[in-house]
């Protein structure tokens, strides 16, 4: 036993070792490849322009495509993948669709490109929990790239002449919600309902997770969860807060920006552009945006997930060993602390890189985007932590938001749908 | 004297307040079903400004033909074309050819199990690609023509109506024209493409338009098949002249509109020249 | 050579050479018919297999058969029911709407426009001509008109007092209300010249019958017209049904199935299952159910209304 054991074990360092030798790191001169992404706007210019700079420093050739949003490029990836044609060498993806991915193998473990340009990538500098979202079992899926949270933005302007704080614990949270419909006469809080990624904080900071992976059965149906509900629907119901299902991203904006709510809960990317719209007034009102995290809840934690956009190197044949070796350089590329630095005007993206606030010689690139994003100083990376990495999230996921849909603006009896809602996970949880 | 004249006046009367009332409301109807079009005209001639304003600008009184500029600067549009012109042409030459030699076949021609195979053909045409397309994607997958003009093509390739539309023409020539080509020594090509079509033009040419608008238009299909942006057909490729997802709204329907305005004029264009067997051709098909 | 011969013994020439007629005739239609069954008949032959194996779009292993699993699944799964239920409610709204609308306005507008001048010909073109226009083009252009903030048709509402914009396809109701009104815009002029030269087919003997009778015109158009354009009418009926069941670019480009799945349509669920949850095994199963459906509702309205269409002799 013990022998076989010894065998395997060198076995499996064996080939581990040839795997590492036989990787083969050559690309030749002029090698193009296909990277697919998902921005558009200024987001798209500066992706363009270190593109660019990219292909003259190395002189190979990207074919850089856009595509639409990440259900596009999810839906294309899959199809040409199936068809074994038309695959990128390199495309960005967003952070759910990483586990079907690692278990149906469609990407590139880069834990082989990691070890084999250490220096380029600096593995170690990116934000942990970042990474560790991006790997399962081992498996490096992906590497970060325009990462974002789930935050609050909050009319700073308002607050301050009301003399109040953004709450930082749950238990403040329906006071704050009153104080400010009073004041306003208008809801205090817009919050995204297409996509649970926004409202599922408040849950798992209450201890209600959507899959717990030991039973296989959904942690929403707890009394946490069913409390979390009821009172979302009666700050629902007193107008305190608009629930968005539709025209989601445009709702949100319109709203904050010209005073028809005075915070929101979103995506952390929507800063640079809310804050410009906000201090030029361009919609009515001119006011200073502040940022608050997720609140504290009942289980003492304060978390926000890994969200937003990664980048793969699929695993498709139909892209040679050199054009994925191409592409890994890209990355390399584009994750680079300067690029994240110059990256992060535009986008207001999370800086991917802790050298990129610590280290000194990007102290004064770090200094300017304070400087010009002042509440990015109150982003905690430190709570952005890896989600539950189950195949099927995403579906039970789906099912959570339309269930809070029904229930917040369809008149859905919030009890009634809670419980339907937990047996439909269950059931499409038993179903694997 | 008079009772007589009011008898003959007041239906003259009638008839003429009744063509009045029938011409403001045609002409109000017509108005309201070419407006969409008059507004994408419209719309891409505009600047951003005219378009993300709060004021209603019905017509730009300085049109920006830089506009349609844009389709061809942000994606490119004019291989989009190239590929839409081949494949249509490529399923409107193997619809015709297959069709007209089967419906020959069908009509005039003598051979056991023919009435099978024509049920063959009409039970064709309950089956929509809609629900055939997952199998179909994937032997296309498999045999490597994803991405290419014969992936999108052989969807297809063949249209059970247009075989349908074509034997019901070809069945009221009289059988004694084929007798005679064939006594005058012509073999049956010949007589197909010599005696049948010239007699029977009106169906041929509405049935190449129809086939030649399904090519044109086509949507769901290429959309499966075609995942490689220059191969894209233009149905599918005006989808991402938006510029935006996400944060913002689109605000450059200007440019969207020149877009979609390049994208139909072939169609116009076609419309304009054989509208009459366009309308004549469908009364036919509804008349079987 | 002979050329005189077969107009005498034209019945004995056909009684020598049937092999050959049988051949050569045979050869015509083989391409065509070899190449339907390749693409309609052997794909769902395909699709009935493919529904019993566990087939996912990204998988690396071949799919393995699992019996009854996915037809269990569709008919018993909370997730799949919830969807499935929506989808044909939707489907069958869609339907029901667009058939009137279609048939219903274009025998009105065949009326309207039953006048042979000039200028009524080209009205007639210019409302025809939408049919020619690709629906995912006619979808963006509607996707503008219907815009909430900037869109013309909320300004125009401006107008008659309506300040408040309409969200037209965020709003539950309203964003099939958009879909019904792109789709019956597209098509009411296909409708209408089909009826109307159904209506230039009627002799205008029964008219003038049925006015010396005193029959006013209503009880014309109830009497007369109606039954006389029922073939058209079935005609309408079954190709604007199967069309209507099939609705999916208008759909994908103006809404993408929302909002709440509100205007998710059958053939979008069958592509969504396939493309976006990657579920080839299970999109196979509801496609086959949605052919089974079609199937029998054209079959069944064939039978039924053979009975009552009238023929003019």
């Amino acid at each position: 036993m013990k022998k076989l054991f010894a065998i395997l074990l060198v076995a499996i360092m064996l080939l581990t070792c040839t795997a590492l030798a036989e990787f083969d790191k050559s690309i030749p001169d002029g090698t193009e490849f296909t990277f697919w992404h998902s921005f558009s706007g200024v987001n798209e210019e500066v992706l363009k322009k270190q593109v660019e700079e990219f292909e003259a420093l190395t002189g190979y050739k990207v074919d850089l495509q856009y595509i639409g949003g990440y259900n596009v490029i999810h839906t294309e990836l899959a199809s040409a993948n199936a068809a074994g044609s038309g695959v990128p060498a390199l495309t960005v993806i967003n952070v759910p669709r990483l586990t079907s991915y690692t278990t149906d193998k469609l990407v590139e473990d880069l834990n082989p490109y990691i070890a084999a340009w250490p220096d380029e990538i600096n593995f170690d500098d990116f934000y942990p929990g970042m990474t560790d979202m991006m790997q399962n079992g081992g498996y490096q899926a992906a590497l970060p790239f325009g990462q974002s949270g789930q935050i609050f933005f909050y009319n700073k302007t308002l607050m301050k002449e009301m003399g109040i704080e953004f709450p930082t614990k749950m238990e403040d949270f329906g006071d704050w919600l009153k104080k400010v419909y009073e004041y306003t006469g208008k809801p205090a809080l817009d919050v995204h309902g297409t996509d649970n990624a926004y409202f599922y904080c408040l849950f798992t900071n209450a201890d209600a997770f959507m899959i717990d992976v030991a039973t296989n059965t959904t942690g929403l149906a707890s009394d946490n969860a069913l409390n979390l509900i009821k009172d979302l629907r009666s700050w629902v119901d007193a107008g305190y807060i608009k629930w968005v299902d539709t025209d989601v991203s445009n709702t949100l904006k319109m709203d904050f920006t010209s005073g028809a709510c005075a915070a929101v809960l979103f995506t952390s990317s929507s800063y640079a552009n809310y804050k410009d719209v906000a201090e030029k007034g361009q919609n009515g009102v001119t006011f200073e945006v502040g940022i608050g995290n997720q609140p504290v809840g009942i289980s003492g934690r304060n978390e926000q997930y890994v969200a937003g956009a990664t980048l793969i190197i699929p695993s498709n044949p139909c892209n040679t060993q050199a054009q994925k070796n191409a592409a890994f350089k890209l990355i390399c590329y584009l994750t680079a602390p300067e690029r994240q630095l110059e990256w992060v005007h535009a986008s207001s993206y999370y800086i991917t890189r802790k050298s990129a606030s610590t280290d000194p010689q990007y102290a004064e690139a770090y200094a300017a985007v304070l400087a010009d994003l002042p509440e990015m100083a109150v982003l905690d990376l430190n709570v952005y932590v890896a989600k539950t990495k189950h195949e099927l999230f995403d579906k039970c996921g789906d099912i959570f938001e339309q269930y809070m849909s029904e229930i917040m603006n369809n008149g859905m009896d919030p009890e009634e749908g809670w419980e339907t809602m937990c047996e439909e996970i269950n059931d499409t949880l038993a179903d694997k | 004297m008079t009772n007589n004249m009011t008898a003959v006046r007041s239906p003259h009367r009638r008839i003429k307040s009744g063509l009045i009332v029938r011409y403001i409301l045609a002409v109000i109807i017509t108005i309201i079903m070419v407006f969409p079009l008059f507004w994408m005209l419209s719309t891409s001639l505009k600047t951003e400004q005219q378009v993300m304003s709060s004021r209603l600008v019905f017509w730009p009184t300085a049109p920006q033909w830089v506009n349609f500029s844009y389709p061809f600067q942000k994606v490119p549009f004019l291989r989009y074309m190239l590929n839409t012109a081949l494949i249509t042409i490529m399923q409107m030459t193997s619809e015709l050819l297959l069709g007209i030699l089967a419906a020959y076949g069908f009509s005039k021609g003598k051979f056991h199990g023919k009435h099978f195979l024509f049920i063959v053909v009409l039970g064709a045409m309950m089956i929509p690609i809609q629900v055939t397309f997952i199998p179909l994607y994937i032997v296309i997958a498999r045999i490597g023509w994803m991405n290419t003009y014969l992936g999108v093509w052989i969807a297809g390739c063949v249209s059970s109506y247009t075989i349908f539309l074509l034997r019901q023409s070809f069945m009221t020539v009289d059988d004694s024209y084929i007798e005679a080509a064939r006594v005058d020594g012509m073999g049956k090509l010949g007589s197909i493409f010599r005696i049948m079509v010239p007699m029977c033009k009106p169906t041929v040419i509405t049935v190449a338009l129809t086939t030649f608008m399904g090519g044109w238009n086509n949507y769901f299909w290429p959309k499966i098949i075609i995942k490689v942006q220059d191969m894209y057909v233009l149905t599918v490729g005006v989808q991402r002249l938006k510029t935006s997802y996400g944060n913002d709204a689109t605000a450059n329907y200007h440019q969207i509109m020149a877009g979609v305005l390049l994208s139909v004029i072939p169609v116009f264009i076609v419309f304009a020249i054989f509208q009459r067997h366009m309308l004549s051709g469908f009364t036919k098909a509804a008349m079987k | 050579m002979k050329k005189t011969k077969p107009m005498v013994i034209n019945g004995r020439q056909v009684n020598i050479r049937p092999e050959k007629y049988f051949w050569s005739d045979f050869f015509l239609v083989l391409p065509a018919v070899l190449l339907l069954l390749l693409v309609t008949y052997y794909p769902v032959a395909e699709l009935i297999r493919i529904s019993f194996t566990d087939w996912r779009l990204t998988m690396t292993t071949a799919p393995e058969y699992v019996g009854w699993k996915n037809w269990t699944w569709l008919f018993t799964a909370k997730t799949s029911l919830r969807y499935l239920t929506n989808s044909l409610q939707v489907t069958l709204i869609y339907t029901v709407c667009n058939i009137t609308i279609d048939l219903g306005i274009g025998l009105l507008l065949a009326h309207l426009f039953n006048h042979l001048t000039k200028p009524f010909a080209f009205m007639r073109a210019m409302i025809f001509m939408p049919r020619y226009i690709a629906m995912s083009s006619c979808g963006i252009i509607f996707l503008w008109m219907l815009n909430t903030d900037y869109g013309v048709i909320n300004k125009m509402l401006e107008w008659v007092g309506v300040t408040n914009h309409i969200n037209w396809l965020g709003d539950d109701n309203l964003a099939m209300v958009s879909i019904l009104m792109l789709t019956g815009w597209h098509g009411v002029g296909y409708c209408m010249m089909i009826y109307l030269s159904a209506l230039l087919g009627i002799s205008s003997d029964y008219y003038e019958a049925s006015s010396l009778d005193g029959a006013t015109g209503l009880q014309q158009f109830r009497y007369i017209t109606l039954p006389l354009l029922s073939p058209t009418t079935l005609f309408l009926f079954i190709t604007t049904f199967i069309s209507s069941m099939k609705v999916y670019q208008s759909v994908d480009v103006m809404t993408s199935g929302g909002p709440r799945n509100k205007t998710a349509v059958m053939v979008y669920y069958i592509y969504d299952l396939a493309f976006n949850d990657n579920r080839i095994d299970r999109s196979a199963v509801t496609a086959l159910l949605f052919f089974a459906i079609l199937l029998i509702v054209t079959a069944s309205t064939m039978r039924v209304t053979n009975k009552n269409v009238h023929y003019e002799a």
